[in-house]
């Protein structure tokens, strides 16, 4: 006689049907299972470069760049300085909430290639941010986990995000040291899953003290007098394009870019994730379906007497239909939740080995992420069991139950 | 005498099979009244179960008339003879009748899960059933975990657990030995007497025929003899 465990009574008919077959069943959820693992491993390296960009582009969303000539996109362009001094021009003119002369660069020149954002320095005017924090508090989104900004005037101080804290293994009270000067942190900021995470903010005169030690060249420029970009935050209701069209007509010696400038770049990378997570969806809908498909037509064979039973009984089509589509889908249910628990422990052990080798996690598994996986996964087992549904609704009662 | 249940004018049912044509039913008439106990006997192959799928409502004819409790069930679709097989009749299988991953009680639920009756009053219903064969201490063992005229037991409950106007019994004790047959075929009596439950029961057993009001004797699709028994049990 078979086994038959105490729960098993408590479950309902489609899961005893799926236990009736284990090794069979348990080799088709499995399957599932492995697809969703790559869908949620993959997913969440995607989703981990999607917050990011989502990130980026908030931040870019309601502002302006002001560039030197030539100097392309912030973030991606070859840079060129732009005059200090057209800052606090800007900063009269209408639709603009506040400016921050900003110097960034690269924390580590030769740190290698990078997946998602480097790590980088940004120097700051500490009075501009604290206004910028204050007038246009969605454009900055920072908060402290410790410490505080340092006051103005200060020098020789930092404040890290997160994920720069972790790979300096530095807190708040402690000293760093970045191209031989050593800096106090001042405070450690709260993870934001994007930007700030990655970046290390000084003193704007600090930043320039280190990049005039990386470009020697630049010596003879009065440096001082220069910042690598200005943001011009947005007032609300402001028109950004048009902003960066009139201050680019303004100041003859700078580019500008607007929003939509600012933000195109982080659309096309975007694109290129989404279309990864399809593939890899793709495969393990092929994949998965098939076997779902396969296991419930044998199912479907094996049972033809029983289905007969509970047609002669009063079952209509849509009940045995219904019975059927359930299996499959919860084939596909417990296939997709499996498939989550491994993801989630590949997402941590996969973070725990990129915090040694790269010094910030790469795999973030989000809400919408787990959810859609185990969607996915039940809604291909339920489409997969379809068609042996069908095949079982329609058995004509009495040639079913000639089969024995 | 009480009224017809059933009344069954000119059936005839035919089957192709590769060239020829098998008259699996050719002219059958007959009457059933409410409370009786009916069988059905006749060598294998003279369309015995033929005639009790279409009584049922799980075969339809070529030809004739099935009025079932005032219902012309010959006339109604695929779609409209399901709901009437769950109100108004039940079917017991020769063996394997039982659904193997549910349990007794479980078994006997099904035709009321699947007329909508809510699940505390299901539940009630179908122990009572089980009562009514005697099964209620096995309420809920598995098929597998009851003998054969156990399972036949459950069944039955089954078939009676709606009330349904008629029973269909298609060799219901074929897999038993005689003494369990023998009880099986004592406990319908008892649900005919008591429940006034009309039943119709195919058997091969000459001897089980004598718990029966009535018997048909079947042959080449017809019914070629009558005989109306005083029950002697
Ligand atoms: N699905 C079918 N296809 C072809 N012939 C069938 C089918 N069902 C029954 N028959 C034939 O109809 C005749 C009556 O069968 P059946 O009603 O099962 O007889 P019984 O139950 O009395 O043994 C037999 O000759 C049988 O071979
Ligand atoms: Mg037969």
């Amino acid at each position: 006689m078979r086994l038959v465990f105490p729960f098993d009574l408590a479950l309902p008919e489609p899961v005893r049907n799926i236990l009736r077959h284990r090794i069979r069943s348990g080799l088709t959820i499995f399957g599932i299972a492995i697809g969703i693992f790559a869908l949620v491993v993959l997913g969440a390296l995607a989703e981990k470069v999607n917050t990011l960009l989502q990130g980026g582009e908030r931040f870019l969303s309601d502002r302006v760049a002001v560039v030197g000539k030539g100097g392309g996109h912030p973030f991606f362009g070859p840079g060129a300085l732009v005059r200090a001094s057209v800052a606090e021009e800007l900063l009269g003119l209408p639709g603009v909430a506040c400016v921050e002369k900003n110097i960034a660069m690269l924390l580590e020149e030769d740190g290698g290639p990078t997946f998602g954002m480097p790590r980088i320095i940004s120097g700051i005017d500490v009075q501009e941010r604290l206004l910028c924090d204050r007038v246009a508090p969605s454009a900055t989104e920072t908060s402290f986990a410790s410490g505080d900004w340092w006051r103005p005037g200060e020098r020789g101080v930092i404040v890290l995000g997160v994920d720069v804290a972790n790979y300096l293994n530095a807190r708040t009270g402690q000293e760093v040291e970045i191209d031989g000067i050593k800096f106090r942190v001042v405070g450690v900021l709260n993870r934001t899953l994007t930007g700030p995470d990655n970046t290390a903010y000084m003193p704007l005169e600090d930043a320039r003290l280190i990049m005039a030690k990386r470009r020697p060249f630049l010596a003879d420029l009065r440096l001082e007098e220069y910042v690598r970009n200005i943001w011009v935050v947005l007032a609300k209701g402001a028109d950004g394009e048009a902003l960066a069209q009139e201050i680019a007509a303004r100041f003859p010696d700078v580019d500008t870019l607007g929003p939509s400038a600012l933000r195109g770049p982080l659309q096309t990378s975007n694109r290129i994730f989404q279309f990864t997570i399809l593939g890899v969806a793709m495969v393990a809908l092929i994949v998965g379906g098939l076997s779902v498909i396969n296991t419930m037509v044998m199912a479907v064979a094996e049972r033809v007497r029983e289905i007969g039973i509970k047609k002669a009984v009063g079952a209509s089509n849509a009940h045995i239909l219904r019975e059927y589509i359930l299996e499959a889908a919860f084939i596909g249910l417990m296939g997709g939740l499996i498939g989550l628990g491994l993801g989630l422990v590949g997402e941590r052990v996969l973070n725990q080995l990129a915090q040694e080798a790269a010094g910030s996690p790469l795999f973030l598994v989000t809400m919408r992420l787990a959810l859609g996986s185990v969607a996915f996964a039940t809604g291909l087992g339920a489409m997969a069991g379809i068609l042996p549904a069908w095949r079982a609704a329609n058995l004509r009662p009495v040639e079913a139950l000639r089969t024995e | 005498m009480s009224q017809p249940i059933l009344i069954v004018k000119g059936l005839r049912k035919i089957y192709r099979l590769g060239g020829g044509i098998v008259r699996a039913l050719d002219g059958v008439d007959l009457e059933i009244r409410k409370g009786e106990m009916v069988a059905i006997m006749g060598r294998s192959g003279s369309g015995k179960t033929t005639l009790l799928n279409v009584l049922g409502g799980l075969d339809l004819p070529e030809e004739g008339q099935v009025i079932l409790d005032g219902v012309d069930i010959t006339r109604l679709n695929g779609r409209r003879l399901t709901p009437l097989r769950r109100q108004k009749v039940g079917f017991v299988f020769q063996e394997f009748n039982l659904i193997p991953t549910l349990t007794a009680v479980e078994n006997v639920e099904l035709p009321l899960r699947y007329a909508g009756v809510p699940r505390g009053q299901r539940r009630k219903k179908a122990l009572e059933a089980l009562e009514w064969v005697g099964m209620l201490s096995r309420a809920h063992h598995r098929p597998a975990q009851l003998s054969g005229g156990e399972q036949q037991r459950v069944a039955i409950a089954r078939a009676l657990v709606s009330r349904p106007a008629l029973v269909l019994a298609d060799e219901p004790t074929g897999e038993l030995d005689s003494q369990t047959a023998s009880q099986i075929m004592g406990l319908l009596l008892s649900l005919n007497r008591e429940l006034e439950q009309t039943f119709v029961i195919v058997t091969h057993d000459p001897g089980l025929t004598r718990y029966c009001d009535r018997i048909l004797r079947m042959e080449d699709g017809r019914i070629i003899r009558e005989e109306i028994r005083e029950r002697d049990v």
